[in-house]
């Protein structure tokens, strides 16, 4: 059993991705079939992967009507605009049905409240901003003027409080969007670049780790 | 009843698009007003999105997935399509299939306590395609093509490019060399490797702060999408919903908060939620 | 005074951010924007491509980077039709995204008449970034069996020309989340197709290394970018003067917030400093 539980998930891990990486240097017709025949079998068990997501919050919900928590109300109009959205759907055609109700509801319903939520954020980071921004040492100080020149030199007000300063002469170099674009292609560039080394790293290392089976947390807790 | 959900656009006619914008209108409201405090109006809003856009996940993912890239390829001749696209599924039976179902319903057993270390062997299958795919390409781009960017050209000068040029090149370098031996742990960070790594943090300020900038700037384009919304497509072209209908929607809801809030502290109304 | 501000409480801070934005686009101010370099070597490699090539374009964002995106992805379509490009779309980030897209080439339709499988084919979302993108390196219509309208795809005029990324001639990817970075990692590496990407400006910043090593020819980002591919799109093609061009507009309460902002951390940073002075002041007494 212990053999099922772990290293049949060890050994499946190891030969897709030993696989998978000698398919990425092999240019024959064989293995870009395998390659993308591989691409639909990752699709169709992602597609799986999202059910569950559904399915707990349905149960999230469903278990919050049938205790009577405070707001349990609410969670009716979870379960139902679900079923509402869902039989819209599979009856009447989906986002390929551009005159369906499906399609009418994702275009007045979830449009209009998924672009607001996040909308929110513009008062939220004002306010964050103003609040916490303090040039309290030199690195702080320098993580200010460089956000102060990357929120003046990309609007237009900000690029007109320096554009009486000719072009083309070495002056030209304070006008607020070529301030602005060099510290973007410059310092911006070398610390992404850093974090990008870093990440790749990591990325490759992990995956190193989870192909020898070192790395096993994706299995989660038990036995 | 097919017609009433799959032509619904032309069942309601004219009606149905204003009433759909001042749903639109009306929920963007709703959401707006958790600025003011949390309310019963952005609770509802905010319960009816978790709905709707997992009805629309759901859908998709059997219409676009499992039927047919997963029936369509084992039983092509079950499918029934009420769009009649027999073409699509006009094709031989690949039995190869059952086997990602087979380790997509895995996934599920995951809600069955005693079944559920199966769901590892998707997962590994999965994560391990993943890792698979994941070594050559970030290799090849994130640190290959990135380290190479980062050498050249540093110099010739005097070969027709200006100074300046050459000048950004040195610091970029540099500014990636110092900013990686800041994140170089393994040594103590003193002495020349101190000094190096205090020009590394200021690289990244300068490109943190430039990345906060830019996303302060995000958050504020995604409110003025909204104020777009509801000043000028209901203003100008639709007339559908003109501003002051939402100034007094805005009242009406700030009224109701009042009188629901009463007693619970100041519930002043302010525009703000607009 | 700033410690007056600092004691408001935050709803009339909201209130006067709600005006900020409000203001200029009631009254429908317009400013002139100076489209930055790396916006307009996007523009110009459009625009330098002969009549009818292969754009590849990831529609990659949902509902709630669409005040953004959309803009943008109005903008560049317009361009890509107006130059009489075939374009190829997928949106390899979220389903949600798909009805969106739907509208966007439905708005298309409409102002160029382009027709879906001829001019243009927009094939909707599957799960999974990575398989997607190379689904297209090697075979579009193995994968994508059917558009988003579920017709199938095969028989599309529009695929005798393009088969797989080595059709592509370009590629932008417009997106919320980091999907311009899969393009190049899955995508472009592999078929070796030019790629730009259009994105949120909360990644802008994160995309330039991939400029500076030419891996993107070129980024627009966030709201900006959208306004410099509009001015571009106006200063090649009058007549585009008679469209709405919202970015450009958006920009006036963009820097009207922009400068509010700046004050307040001004103000609060005059506080602080004030404060510390004190303290120190205290400290020595």
């Amino acid at each position: 059993m212990q053999f099922l539980k772990r290293n049949i998930p060890v050994l499946i891990a190891f030969v897709m991705g030993i696989a998978m990486v000698c398919q990425y240097y092999i240019p024959s017709q064989a293995s870009q079939d395998f390659g993308s025949d591989m691409n639909i079998w990752t699709e169709i068990i992602f597609a799986f992967a999202l059910l569950i997501g559904v399915q707990s919050l349905i149960h999230n919900h469903t278990n919050k009507i049938r205790r009577k928590q405070v707001g349990y109300g609410f969670s009716w109009a979870v379960i139902i605009s679900m079923i509402a959205m869902t039989i819209a759907g599979l009856i009447g055609g989906g986002v390929d049905n551009t005159k369906g109700m499906y399609f009418w509801m994702f275009q007045y319903l979830q449009v209009p409240m998924q672009a607001t939520v996040f909308s929110i954020l513009c008062f939220y980071i004002a306010t964050a901003a103003y609040r916490a921004f303090r040039a309290k040492t030199p690195e702080a100080t320098m993580l200010l003027i460089a956000a102060a020149i990357a929120m003046l030199g990309r609007v237009p007000v900000g690029t007109e409080l320096t554009d009486w300063i000719p072009l083309g002469t070495f002056w030209a170099n304070l006008r607020m969007e070529i301030m602005t674009d060099w510290l973007l292609n410059i310092p911006n560039t070398a610390g992404f670049r850093a974090v990008m080394f870093g990440v790749g790293l990591g990325i490759i290392s992990t995956s190193l780790r989870i192909i020898f089976g070192i790395e096993r947390t994706y299995m989660g807790g038990g036995d | 009843m097919l017609n009433f959900f799959s032509n619904w656009v032309d069942v309601i006619g004219v009606p149905g698009e204003i009433i759909g914008y001042w749903i639109a209108v009306g929920l963007t409201l709703c959401m707006l007003s958790f600025l003011y405090k949390d309310n019963p109006f952005f609770k509802l809003a905010e319960h009816l999105y978790l709905g709707i856009s997992n009805g629309y996940w759901l859908v998709y993912v059997w219409q676009a997935v499992i039927k047919p890239e997963l029936l369509g390829r084992i039983i092509p001749t079950y499918i029934f399509d009420p769009l009649e696209q027999t073409e699509l599924y006009n094709q031989d039976a690949n039995y190869l299939f059952i086997l990602p179902g087979l380790l997509g319903l895995f996934l599920l057993l995951r809600l069955i306590p005693a079944l559920g270390w199966l769901s590892r062997w998707s997962l590994a299958f999965y994560i391990g395609w993943g890792a698979g795919v994941a070594i050559p390409t970030y290799m090849a781009n994130y640190i290959l093509r990135q380290a190479t960017a980062t050498f050249t050209p540093l110099f010739g000068m005097g070969n027709g490019e200006p100074y300046s040029f050459y000048i950004n090149n040195w610091l970029i370098f540099v500014g990636v060399l110092s900013a990686l031996v800041y994140f170089f742990f393994s040594v103590e960070h003193k002495g020349v490797v101190g000094h190096v790594s205090k020009v590394g943090i200021w690289t990244l300020m300068l490109a943190f702060g430039a990345s906060f900038g830019s996303t302060v700037m995000a958050r504020v384009s995604l409110f003025i999408g909204r104020a777009r919304f509801l000043i000028e497509d209901g203003g100008s072209g639709t007339l559908y919903y003109p501003f002051y209908i939402q100034l007094a929607l805005i009242i009406i809801m700030a009224v109701i908060l009042y009188f629901v809030g009463r007693g619970k502290g100041p519930a002043k109304p302010e525009e703000g939620s607009a | 005074m700033t410690n007056f501000f600092f004691n408001l409480p935050r709803q009339f801070i909201y209130l006067i951010i709600a005006l900020a934005v409000f203001i200029p686009i009631i009254l429908g101010m317009e400013m002139d924007v100076i489209p930055a370099p790396e916006a307009e070597a996007v523009f110009n490699i459009i625009e330098d491509l002969p009549d009818g090539s292969v754009i590849l374009f990831g529609q990659d964002y949902d509902p709630s980077s669409e005040p953004e995106l959309t803009p943008m992805t109005t903008a560049f379509l317009r361009h890509c039709f107006l130059k009489k490009h075939l374009v190829v779309s997928v949106n390899v980030f979220t389903v949600d995204g798909v009805g969106l897209g739907q509208m966007a080439f439905s708005k298309m339709e409409d102002e160029f008449g382009v027709v879906s499988g001829e001019d243009y084919v927009y094939l909707g979302f599957r799960p999974g970034v990575a398989n997607s993108i190379r689904a297209i390196n090697s075979d579009i219509t193995n994968y994508y069996k059917t558009d988003a309208n579920g017709v199938p795809s095969a028989s599309m005029p529009i695929f005798e020309k393009v088969k797989n990324g080595k059709d592509v001639d370009f590629m932008l990817s417009i997106a919320a989340g980091a999907t311009p970075e899969a393009w190049i990692l899955y995508g472009a590496s592999e078929s070796g197709y030019p790629m730009a990407a259009g994105c949120t400006a909360v990644s802008f910043a994160s995309y330039f290394p991939f400029y500076n090593s030419g891996q993107m020819k070129g980024i627009l980002g966030g709201l900006k970018g959208a306004a410099d591919y509009e001015e571009l799109l106006v200063r090649n093609y009058p007549e585009m003067k008679e469209k709405s061009m919202f970015a450009k507009k958006g920009m006036v309460s963009q820097s009207w917030v922009h400068i509010l902002l700046l004050v307040l951390i001004i103000l609060g940073n005059i506080s602080f400093i004030r404060e510390r002075a004190i303290t120190r002041r205290g400290g020595k007494a």
